[in-house]
């Protein structure tokens, strides 16, 4: 059924076309979703891999499994 | 909530780390060593496992597989457990994750190092290893996914969502590109064929760029670089689009490798569209890395960790910008088939991955060993030395591709080619080729510098193999969003939906480009006189395919002036129906082979030539940079694999007759007799049976079936 369906498209190069126009639909979309995302998100999110842990180049002797 | 107490697993990160020091020194080595042979081609010691042609994969996938494929482990295990407050999900998927990866890496090796490939760039693997690397990948992602699962962070930060369509990316490109029939438990046949093959093929290859070589490692970025800096990424917004845009564009550019080739226009096109659309995502992740920095520069004077990921960074945005103008169809007639993609790729992989990989375990293995690293001048060192290594290997690959390049254009005023010997615009840029080695020698002297300065530091310290850690569990809460949370943010503590989406998004762009292919008849237009490859031709292309011919010489004339004139008729998409696999080949580090065998063309050579040439080319060629493959000459032609592999190709439908396979080896012996027979009017006595002649029957082959008047039909493939 695919298969008919395709074989028979005319004018194979409108697929660019087609997979331009659903990106910038799809882009479209995830950039005003982003923009209205509120800053308070943004902050924590930023925070996120520096809160992890307490050390940057050196662990605590405490912190070492016997 | 209560706080839990739990133990990072640094062992895991500690063995990766080794693995890619260890594996990244070996690649590097085989790179240098590979360099070398242009120079003195018999530095190959005209022994079969050393040969340009085998040799080539091994550094590849090396570099590629185990030195960055370790590198991304390394960050992946270290960051993931940080970054989910979680341990690994288990240590025992941990250790054969690890240890199954290496046993490819030296499975790989050895099978490269004797001839056993599939031919086709970065995916040369055989079908048992190939189906090796998609367990030890499940593992990976099992790993990966049960412990994003028992999370005790409710979001799960952007340099996750980057190893989540990694994985999913790498695994579908890896299956669907590595599909083939066996012949037997060391050879088989990839089950696409011609363009359609090269399409899949290039579909996988360029996003193994992008799903090995890029995603994984802007999440390291998107952790180690604040780290690092000691900084929150300049903008979380700017990560989401960066992520999302990245991920639906790159998976459409693959065609962008097969410009001007005969891949039908309209695939060639979407590739140069969505190749120059991707700048901008690119640049996006760049800017995000490099703004991470502000008002953290002075520290990148201080931290040779910085340096190394400054540098890295920027060679992110060169390489993601010149991508995209080498996929412009003119810059690409340039780039294609020169050293350019060889400098392009290397920008990439020294720069991006290399310094990157360097900055990550520079900062990485005092951490775990709980100390200091042992010279930051010496890390600086390695930083400059690495730097103008990189400098010196790029540079003189762009001179000499242009100079090249141009040579191969230059017609006089005649309007014939002033260079019609391919030889002299390949020894014209001799002196570019010392040069890299050069580059690549001081890279390498760079990376045995931080292996002693790493090995120091673990010296001085004590891993640290469990490191505690405590978070409280996570609070259940509503599935559905709260109020004031946005849909990404929702999405963020989503995973198993964040990966289905992730899926959802690559396959858009696979669809598209690949379904249409196969389905659309008129992509691939038949000619009725090409028919199959006699079976001493399928054997000699399986010798072709074997020695990796394909890594020196294209079969793909384009459709310019000056490659017509050199070569003969422009290839057609029909003309390669029954190639499994595809052999266009990416550089042309010796002429281009598609239409050898025509005999009115200005490149034809007797049996004698070629008998000869495959002996000791330097002995008809004196500046000649290509190896000899003495070995041809002497051994026998194994022809007891000639009824299966028909077999195989039939069921991949090539229209042998039924029953072909049992007399397939009469016709063999008898087209090898008339080839035996005609070096002997040369004054050369060889049997028959000998490898060298099932070559020579197959490069005689190429390029003629259009030459030949109105075939009687073998039914073409439909």
């Amino acid at each position: 059924m695919i298969r008919q369906i395709l074989s028979s498209i005319e004018g194979v190069e409108l697929y660019s076309i087609l997979a331009l126009v659903l990106f910038l639909l799809f882009f479209s979309v995830m950039l005003i979703h982003t923009l209205r995302i509120p800053k308070t998100e943004e902050e924590s999110f930023s925070q996120l891999p520096l809160g992890e842990d307490n050390h940057t180049q050196s662990i605590p002797e405490n912190d070492i499994k016997k | 909530m209560e706080n839990q107490t739990f133990y990072y697993d640094n062992r895991i990160v500690k063995n990766f780390a080794f693995a890619t020091l260890f594996w990244g020194l070996i690649g590097m080595l085989v790179g240098l060593y590979a360099a070398l042979q242009f120079l003195w081609p018999d530095l190959s010691f005209q022994i079969p496992y050393t040969t340009f042609g085998r040799i080539r994969p091994i550094h590849t996938n090396a570099v590629i597989f185990a030195f960055v494929g370790n590198g991304i482990f390394t960050g992946v295990y270290y960051s993931l457990q940080r970054l989910t407050k979680a341990r690994m999900f288990s240590d025992v998927l941990s250790k054969i994750h690890f240890w199954g990866w290496q046993l490819i890496i030296v499975f790989a090796a050895l099978s490269f190092a004797f001839g056993i490939t599939t031919g086709k760039e970065y995916a040369e693997l055989e079908w048992p290893i190939d189906i090796l690397v998609a367990g030890i990948w499940v593992v990976f992602g099992w790993n990966m996914f049960g412990t994003i699962l028992k999370r005790r962070v409710r979001h799960i930060y952007v340099a996750i969502w980057f190893y989540i369509a990694t994985f999913v990316t790498v695994a579908i490109l890896h299956i669907v590109n590595s599909l083939a029939i066996p012949v037997d438990l060391l050879k088989s046949y990839p089950i696409y064929a011609g363009v359609q093959d090269a399409l899949v093929q290039w579909w996988y290859g360029h996003n193994a760029v992008a799903f090995f070589l890029t995603t994984p490692y802007l999440g390291l970025m998107y952790y180690f670089l604040p780290k690092a800096a000691n900084r929150p990424v300049f903008s979380y917004k700017l990560s989401i689009i960066h992520f999302w845009a990245l991920i639906f564009l790159y998976i459409w550019a693959g065609p962008h490798h097969l410009l001007n080739s005969s891949l039908p226009d309209w695939a060639q096109s979407l590739g140069t569209v969505f190749s120059i659309m991707l700048i901008a995502p690119s640049w996006g992740g760049m800017v995000n890395g490099l703004l991470t920095l502000r008002g953290a520069w002075d520290k990148v004077r201080e931290e040779p960790v910085l340096k190394f990921m400054v540098v890295a960074v920027t060679a992110y945005g060169m390489s993601t910008f010149e991508g995209p103008m080498m996929s412009l169809k003119a810059v690409n007639a340039i780039s294609h088939f020169t050293d350019w993609t060889v400098a392009h790729a290397h920008i990439g992989a020294l720069g991006w991955n290399g310094f990157l990989t360097f900055g990550v375990l520079y900062w990485l293995i005092p951490v775990i060993f709980n100390t200091k690293l042992y010279s930051k001048k010496l890390a600086n060192a390695h930083f400059w030395i690495g730097t103008l290594g990189i400098i010196f290997y790029a540079v003189p690959l762009y001179w000499g591709a242009v100079t090249q390049f141009l040579m191969w254009k230059e017609f006089t005023p005649d309007g014939i080619l002033r260079y019609p010997n391919f030889l002299e615009t390949v020894t014209q840029i001799m002196p570019m080729y010392a040069g890299r080695a050069i580059g690549g020698a001081l890279y390498i002297t760079g990376a045995i510098l931080a292996i002693y300065n790493i090995a120091k530091t673990v010296k001085s310290g004590k891993l640290v193999a469990d490191e505690a850690a405590s978070a409280p569990a996570l609070a259940a809460i509503a599935s559905t969003r709260s109020q004031g949370e946005s849909k990404h943010r929702w999405l963020e503590r989503k995973p198993i939906l964040f990966l289905i989406l992730s899926l959802v998004v690559i396959l858009i762009g696979g669809l598209f480009e690949i379904v249409p292919m196969y389905l659309i008849k008129s992509n691939v237009p038949s000619i009725a006189s090409v028919l199959p490859y006699t079976p001493l031709e399928l054997q000699g292309r399986d010798i072709y395919v074997r020695e990796g011919c394909y890594t020196c010489h294209s079969q793909m004339i384009r459709p310019f002036r000056s490659e017509t004139e050199r070569y003969g008729e422009y290839s057609k998409a029909g003309e390669f129906v029954y190639d499994h696999p595809f052999q266009f080949g990416s550089k042309r580090n010796g002429p281009d082979l598609a239409r050898e065998g025509v005999k009115t063309s200005r490149q034809y050579k007797p049996n004698s030539w070629h008998y000869n040439h495959f002996g000791n080319p330097q002995k008809l060629n004196a500046q000649s940079i290509m190896p000899s493959f003495k070995w041809l000459l002497v051994n026998d032609l194994d022809i007891s694999t000639t009824p299966k592999k028909i077999r195989v190709m039939q069921t991949l439908g090539v229209p042998y007759p039924a029953g072909y396979d049992t007399r397939a080896n009469d016709d063999l012996m008898k087209q090898a007799q008339m080839i035996a027979d005609d070096l002997k009017t040369a004054g050369i006595n060889t049997a028959p049976n000998k490898e060298v002649i099932a070559l020579i029957a197959y490069v005689q082959r190429l390029g003629t079936d259009i030459t030949k008047p109105g075939v009687a039909a073998i039914t073409p493939k439909q």
